[in-house]
């Protein structure tokens, strides 16, 4: 039998002065309900100390213009099963 | 500028006490340490996981304001003395690109010859090229530039080749 596993990643898109991206992603996300102050509070983090900047020399990091839960599944298929083997 | 940059990795344990590493990107490495810290356990608390170490790694020199790395050319020879014959009006280098290349480089006269007594051209694919200075009865330097497509997705890295056309 094929077993099916679900997974989600929350994708922060971080946005810079200069309007360019870039996406954080981190698995196994709290409940989205829960997210928003916790989000609110490490863009106010990484703005105030500076940290996001990367590659992004001249551009410092201006807040997360969106953050979304990315619902992943993968199967991994019984070839035995499939097969007839 | 050369740039250095942090990457910020997170080492986490899952409710079945799988550990993992999670990178969530580059860092200002010049941002203080403690602040990256915590920085990574406030992203952290994004998430269910259990933090249990924070690693972080400095690369140095990897890229430029545009964000792609060095990319760099390899010739045969950047300095090449050739006399002029009757039998023979052509010479060439062998110049490959490092690390990648789909579309052909750009290559200029920059100093000396002319279309008309010497010009230069490219035979070759990919990262491997002949750089091929047709003198004729030129005498002379001829100094070209060679540069990598802009499609790369390493730096766009310019080399030099100079020839000595002797009678």
């Amino acid at each position: 039998m094929d077993t099916v596993t679900a997974s989600q990643e929350l994708n922060l898109d971080w946005t810079f002065q200069d309007g360019d991206t870039r996406i954080m992603k981190l698995p196994n996300p709290k409940n989205a309900n829960e997210l928003a102050p916790d989000i609110k509070d490490l863009v106010a983090y990484a703005v105030s100390n500076n940290i996001l900047l990367g590659d992004k020399y001249g551009a410092d990091v201006a807040t997360i213009q969106s953050a979304y839960i990315v619902e992943q599944t993968s199967t991994k298929l019984d070839i035995k099963s499939n097969l007839g083997v | 500028m050369q740039a250095q940059k942090a990457t910020l990795n997170l080492k986490i344990t899952d409710s079945n006490l799988n550990s993992k590493s999670v990178n969530i990107g580059y860092v200002n490495p010049n941002a203080d340490e403690t602040a990256l810290r915590t920085f990574a356990q406030k992203a952290n608390n994004l998430t269910n996981n259990t933090l249990t170490a924070i690693n972080m790694t400095v690369i140095y020199d990897l890229t430029d304001a545009s964000g792609k790395e060095d990319g760099y050319w390899q010739l045969s020879s950047s300095d090449v003395t050739v006399q002029r014959s009757t039998t023979d009006t052509s010479t060439k280098v062998n110049a490959t690109y490092i690390t990648d290349a789909i579309d052909p480089p750009t290559l200029e006269i920059v100093e000396g010859g002319n279309i008309t007594n010497a010009n230069v051209g490219l035979r070759g694919q990919g990262s491997s090229w002949e750089v091929v200075l047709n003198y004729g009865y030129y005498t002379g330097n001829v100094k070209v530039k060679l540069t990598a497509p802009e499609s790369s997705q390493y730096k766009k890295t310019s080399t030099y080749i100079t020839f000595h056309i002797t009678e």
